[in-house]
């Protein structure tokens, strides 16, 4: 991949050979939480030299502070009586479309990169066993801390 | 200099065979030479634009258009861009400029015919093409958009034998193939449709007019087969970012009915509920996967049968 790079070309570092394919940090989001699968992205993306790594990272960076700060706006308008107490889970539903909102995002921009880094010969590690470690694990790591860190977590 | 001219000559003849990865390998190398070559980097962003990599397409015909503003492959360029990401208005800013530059060009006065088909203004098409079949009356892409035309306004008799002299002129070329294809359909003659929309996808599998094409004639043959053909190429065509939003779409609105069936007391239909969504999410894996195995399957099948 020397010589002239083309925009969307990934300019892999050392840890290249840790990558995966973002499906795995995808599925790890979905079974095992964010806590787990973000950290994983924002690797997966300085390994294979992302040329979007700026915008998969502001997007992980607004998915742990928009998720809880919308769901600890529309708490506070259930205990202030502005919503029903059945919109529980409505609020829920919010939480969990907006974090997929970002998991689905980091998911696109990364896969294009893969797919002309592996175009270009790069080798991806398997991913399945760190995302069964995730599943394992769950939100165990993460269910004794203050709700809104669970939220930002889980 | 002189080396970034072979390799850029290379570059045309691998884009002209349809040889793209090709053609981007031998832009690269010119690039690596000479990294202000307008000429290289109109043609890389026309090559990444086949491959659908729009973003970097983008870069490439940005500085295309800055280093060689005067260049007519460089607006051309420009024009494709603006069409791919539907800036109608710039792409047809970009098209006047090339028919003021260059009016003898029939590829022009097609990508002007192709700007009108997008904007929805279909019935000031055929002047145009015509004055493309006047420039050059033996161009096979001029006959089959000519025959596209006659074709969808329902003069299939024309379209037939305008697209019969295409591919008397260029029997592989892909636009004349799905326009005999379309005027066989539209004249009943399925098999023969279906002959020429599998040799149309063998150059790109993913094209999208052919694509077009058999999925219609699936429709005619196998109505629930043909609405699934019309979901897949639909997805395809829409690319990964919106196939992700139908997706959340349809998550939310998955979710919201199951919310509503608990909250009314109703667990059995929130059960079924549940169990349709994850039908829905295994196919989501699966089924583009699928696709392009059925789609295979049609490509070889014709295949065996020639021989």
């Amino acid at each position: 991949m020397s010589g002239y790079q083309i925009a969307d070309e990934p300019a892999p570092s050392t840890l290249a050979r840790y990558a995966v394919n973002p499906l795995y940090p995808m599925l790890a989001a979905m079974l095992g939480g964010v806590w787990f699968a973000w950290p994983w992205f924002a690797f997966n993306s300085f390994a294979i030299g992302s040329p979007t790594r700026r915008a998969e990272l502001a997007w992980l960076v607004a998915g742990l502070i928009v998720p809880p700060a919308v769901a600890a706006v529309l708490i506070s308008a259930v205990g202030a009586g502005m919503l029903p107490r059945a919109s529980g889970p409505y609020i829920g539903l919010c939480v969990v479309v907006l974090k997929l909102v970002v998991v689905y995002a980091v998911f696109l921009l990364q896969s294009r990169t893969i797919e002309i880094y592996e175009y270009y010969g790069g080798k991806l590690l398997n991913g399945i066993w760190p995302v069964l470690a995730a599943l394992y694990v769950g939100d165990r790591l993460v269910a004794d801390l203050p709700v809104l860190l669970f939220l930002m977590l889980s | 200099m002189i080396g970034s001219q072979r390799f850029l000559e290379r570059a045309e003849h691998f884009y002209e065979i349809g040889q793209i990865d090709g053609a981007i390998d031998q832009l690269k190398r010119a690039l690596t030479e000479d990294p202000d070559l307008a000429e290289a980097h109109a043609w890389l962003a026309l090559c990444l634009l086949r491959k659908r990599r729009l973003h970097a397409a983008v870069v490439e015909a940005g500085l295309a258009t800055t280093l060689g503003p005067e260049l007519l492959l460089s607006n051309l360029v420009a024009a494709e861009v603006a069409l791919a990401k539907r800036d109608f208005e710039r792409a047809g800013q970009h098209i006047e400029m090339l028919l003021a530059d260059a009016p003898e060009h029939p590829a022009f006065h097609r990508l002007k015919a192709r700007w009108l088909t997008l904007t929805g203004k279909r019935n000031e098409r055929l002047p145009v093409l015509e004055e493309a079949r006047r420039l050059a009356p033996d161009d096979p892409e001029t006959l089959a958009a000519l025959s596209a035309h006659f074709a969808e306004t329902g003069e299939i008799a024309r379209a037939r034998l305008l697209a019969e002299e295409a591919l008397r002129i260029e029997p592989e070329n892909q636009s004349a193939l799905v326009a005999m294809g379309w005027a066989l359909l539209h004249g009943g003659d399925t098999a023969g449709a279906r002959g020429h929309a599998i040799d149309a996808l063998r150059a790109d599998a993913l094209a999208p007019d052919a694509l077009a094409l058999l999925t219609s004639i699936k429709t005619r043959s196998n109505p629930l087969l043909g609405a699934w053909w019309h979901y897949a190429t639909w997805m395809e065509r829409i690319g990964p970012t919106r196939s992700v939003i139908v997706l959340l779409a349809a998550f939310v609105l998955y979710r919201l009915a199951v919310i509503i069936a608990d909250q009314q007391g109703n667990g059995g239909l929130a059960s079924g509920i549940q169990i349709a969504w994850l039908g829905v999410v295994v196919y989501s894996f699966v089924g583009p996967a699928l696709f392009r195995k059925a789609l295979r399957r049609e490509l070889e099948s014709v295949e065996l049968r020639r021989f």
